[in-house]
């Protein structure tokens, strides 16, 4: 065999031609193997070719798309985009972000584009081989820029997924945070959105309206009806139209203080509800409640000072005087049903701090609160001629009240584990019972003694359960002697609920997906140190046994928010989630159940209820 | 040239690409493992009421006898060109058994009024996120939209496209498979 058989396709042809132009038949077997294996292996080159050729013109996302970023010494942003040959990138989809609260970047400025017609969006305005974005940028030191931008390539028409790179640049020193109209996108686009916006403005103020008068039906609110009463009951002989009066200077504290809240959440976006859950500041509206309460069962008058009272009766009227103190203690009692209806005033805040706008943030909580004192109002307007036909057993209405407004110290002392809660109700509710049977010993109507006795005898009842269970380590008041059944049933049987903790939105994302793929439901909480109704839930919904058994196949995700960071920030915007208590969750598919979504503490029947809606 | 020498080299040539064609269709195949995405439990919105409800549904449950598979999302200019094609194949072959999934990278709150406009009639399913990682699985890790895949009856792939399919493909297809 003289001829070996050639590997490179290009010799092969050129020999076989020859090959075949010599004519040799005695040689033509050899000739169609070589053919066969050569011919198999160019076509089996050139298929591969082919398909890889599929692939292959498509560029890699950040060769097709590079960016860098710079900041000059005037303090502005230039991100330029080099868009490879076929490749395009959309305007509206430029974006830059920073992380750093203590960085502004002001509305970023386009170059002119290239108007493309789109079928669906009319036209869109894009870019071909490349993009240079301004912005103002204000701030000092060493900054990371998430930069976003989103293209596609013309002549295959194939998108690359929504890209958001991380760039860090230094910003030179001497650059000023940027002013406020600076920060505002320019005169044309705000009135695009300034329409939907009153829309929505005025949506947001009527929904907190009426949630607020939904508040004043609730044991937190109620307790402000004596304070006012009292108030009025100090004016001599008032008109109708005077204790209305008075009753509205009162609402008008409530919806100041509310109202300077909601501007601040607003405006800074801080968390408002943190302070409304920080242990000295419930330590402070406790004594205050305390206090309260002691004036309620006639040991003093809640009153201005007598130096400020003096003083204003020498400036002007006396009169003035009851309303300014009448305004005064609104200011002071918002802050008591404040902390009394966090829940609810955390969406409310959560709201005004998503929107970010300070006026929006003040009408909302403005409104909840003018919604909140409707009926204090109501009150005040038929307090005056109800209240001096009261006489006597205001007194008792007074004191019962006061024991009520003992109940909201109490529930708001629960979130600290120091504190033997259950012995505490137990004192006051033994306290109620008492005082009300002695009530009804000297009520001469028989109906109303029954009754009275029976309340009473129910509170004692309640009270002792509360101070056997106080004894032996419980804490839920409405289920007082669930510690004791658990001592006699298994022991130190301690079953806890294990929780992925975790601050981080990756480990989220990862446990999701674990969750996902094992099929396993997942219920995701955000949890603070500072979050009172988090730590409620912890301590009751989370102990009961029945949810711990509804949930043994869950997985279960806790994000510590505790600590405001990027992380924390990331994670609450991915969900969507303006801060804790919020509990989500996620049917063994990993679908979020977002009807199931709930803020605020769970009680153990609802929890059980919402674990059964979710989607196996 | 003897006439046999000839008829032998077209044989060969005729074998060559063949055996070629199998090689590589074979390992072709053997990159996509569809069953991560037919096995993918994904949210389906009934467009046809109001106030339908929405449901989980596997992918595979919604396997014809020739079924294209479309990826896309509310961004991607280029899906939104081809799918009102996909809807006119559809209402014309579903009768003969010819399917049409889209696949959305995408929220039904955000795709919700482009479809209307664009009056889809055949399936859609919604992997937001996870879509992404479906599409990983069945080759196409950069998640480069839009993109498309022709599958038989069990779920093996037939075809694959990345970028716009043009009516021209889908009849192509149609012909070949059903």
């Amino acid at each position: 065999m003289s001829t070996p058989i050639p590997f490179s396709s290009m010799s092969v042809f050129n020999m076989t031609l020859y090959k075949i132009d010599s004519s040799r038949p005695s040689k033509s077997k050899l000739i169609a193997i070589s053919l066969l294996l050569n011919l198999l292996l160019v076509s089996m080159a050139t298929q591969a070719q082919f398909w890889a050729k599929k692939d292959r013109p498509l560029l890699p996302e950040d060769e097709a798309f590079a960016v860098t970023a710079t900041v000059s010494d005037a303090g502005v942003l230039s991100i330029d985009w080099s868009i490879a040959d076929d490749y395009y990138m959309y305007r509206d989809q430029f974006a830059v972000e920073t992380a750093s609260p203590d960085v502004s970047i002001g509305p970023l400025s386009f170059p002119q584009g290239v108007i493309e017609d789109d079928p669906e969006f009319g036209s869109v305005e894009v870019y071909f081989f490349n993009a240079a974005l301004t912005a103002q940028i204000g701030g000092r030191g060493a900054v990371e820029l998430l930069v976003k931008g989103q293209g596609c390539n013309k002549p295959v028409g194939v998108c690359y997924p929504p890209i958001a790179r991380t760039i860090a640049v230094e910003l030179p020193a001497g650059l000023t945070a940027l002013a406020a109209d600076e920060l505002e996108p320019s005169a044309e686009q705000t009135a695009e959105v300034a329409t939907e916006q009153s829309k929505t403005f005025l949506g947001f103020m009527i929904s907190a309206f009426f949630a607020g008068i939904l508040l004043s039906f609730t044991p937190c609110v109620l307790p402000m009806i004596p304070i006012l009463a009292g108030i009025i009951a100090g004016q001599e002989s008032p008109s109708r139209w005077r204790s209305g009066w008075l009753a509205i200077c009162y609402v008008a504290g409530t919806v100041v203080t509310y109202i300077a809240a909601g501007a601040v959440a607003g405006a800074t976006g801080a968390q408002l509800q943190a302070w409304f859950q920080n242990v000295w500041v419930i330590g402070a509206i406790c004594a205050l409640l305390i206090l309260l309460a002691l004036s309620l069962f006639g040991l003093f008058r809640l009153e201005l000072p007598s130096s400020i009272q003096t003083r204003l009766n020498a400036a002007g009227s006396g009169t003035k005087s009851a309303s300014i103190s009448s305004f005064t203690l609104g200011l002071i009692s918002a802050l008591v049903v404040g902390a009394c209806v966090s829940p609810v005033l955390i969406l409310a805040l959560g709201t005004a701090i998503t929107q970010g706008d300070p006026v929006l943030g003040a009408a909302i909580m403005g409104s909840m609160a003018t919604g909140m004192g409707l009926l204090l109002i109501l009150f005040g307007l038929g307090a005056g001629w109800l209240l001096p036909r009261a006489g006597a057993w205001m007194e008792h209405v007074q004191i019962v009240f006061g024991f009520m407004v003992l109940g909201v110290a109490i529930y708001l002392l629960a979130a600290f584990p120091a504190v033997p809660v259950l012995l505490l109700w137990a004192a006051l509710l033994l306290c109620s019972g008492f005082y009300l049977w002695s009530l009804a010993t000297t009520v001469i109507k028989p109906l109303a003694s029954s009754l009275l006795k029976t309340a009473a005898a129910g509170l004692l009842i309640w009270g002792g359960m509360a101070l056997v269970g106080g004894a032996s380590k419980g804490d839920d008041i409405l289920q007082p002697l669930s510690a004791v059944g658990f001592a006699a049933k298994g022991g130190t049987n301690e079953a806890k609920l294990v929780f992925n903790k975790t601050t981080k939105l990756a480990q989220v994302e990862s446990q999701l997906e674990q969750a996902k793929l094992a099929r396993q439901p997942v219920m995701l909480d955000f949890y603070a140190e500072w979050c009172l109704d988090c730590k409620r839930m912890h301590r009751t919904t989370f102990k009961s046994a029945s949810v711990q058994a509804a949930l043994s196949d869950w997985r279960l995700i806790e994000v510590d928010v505790t600590q405001t960071s990027a992380d924390s920030e990331a994670v609450k915007q991915f969900f969507d989630v303006f801060g804790p208590p919020a509990t989500l969750f996620f049917s063994a598919s990993g679908q979020e159940q977002k009807q199931l979504r709930q803020y605020g503490y769970i009680n153990e029947a609802n929890f059980l209820s919402l674990l059964g809606q979710v989607k196996r | 040239m003897s006439a046999s020498t000839k008829v032998l080299l077209a044989l060969v040539a005729v074998a060559a690409f063949g055996v070629g064609w199998v090689v590589n269709s074979a390992s072709i195949e053997s990159e996509f493992d569809t069953s991560t995405m037919l096995k993918a439990e994904l949210l389906e919105v009934d467009r046809s009421g109001p106030d339908s409800e929405p449901k989980i549904v596997p992918v595979q449950d919604k396997l014809e006898k020739l079924t294209l598979v479309n990826f896309w999302a509310s961004w991607c200019a280029p899906c939104r060109e081809e799918m009102p094609m996909f809807e006119t194949m559809y209402r014309q072959h579903t009768a003969s058994g010819f399917q049409v999934i889209g696949i959305a990278i995408d929220s039904p709150e955000k795709t919700r009024a482009m479809l209307d406009s664009m009056d889809i009639s055949y399936p859609i399913l919604y992997a937001e996120k996870t879509g992404m990682q479906i599409m990983e699985s069945v080759g196409n890790p950069n998640g480069l939209l839009p993109y498309s895949l022709v599958l038989d009856e069990r779920g093996a792939v037939l075809e694959q496209k990345v970028g716009t399919v043009h009516a021209e493909d889908v009849n192509a297809w149609l012909e070949t498979y059903l």
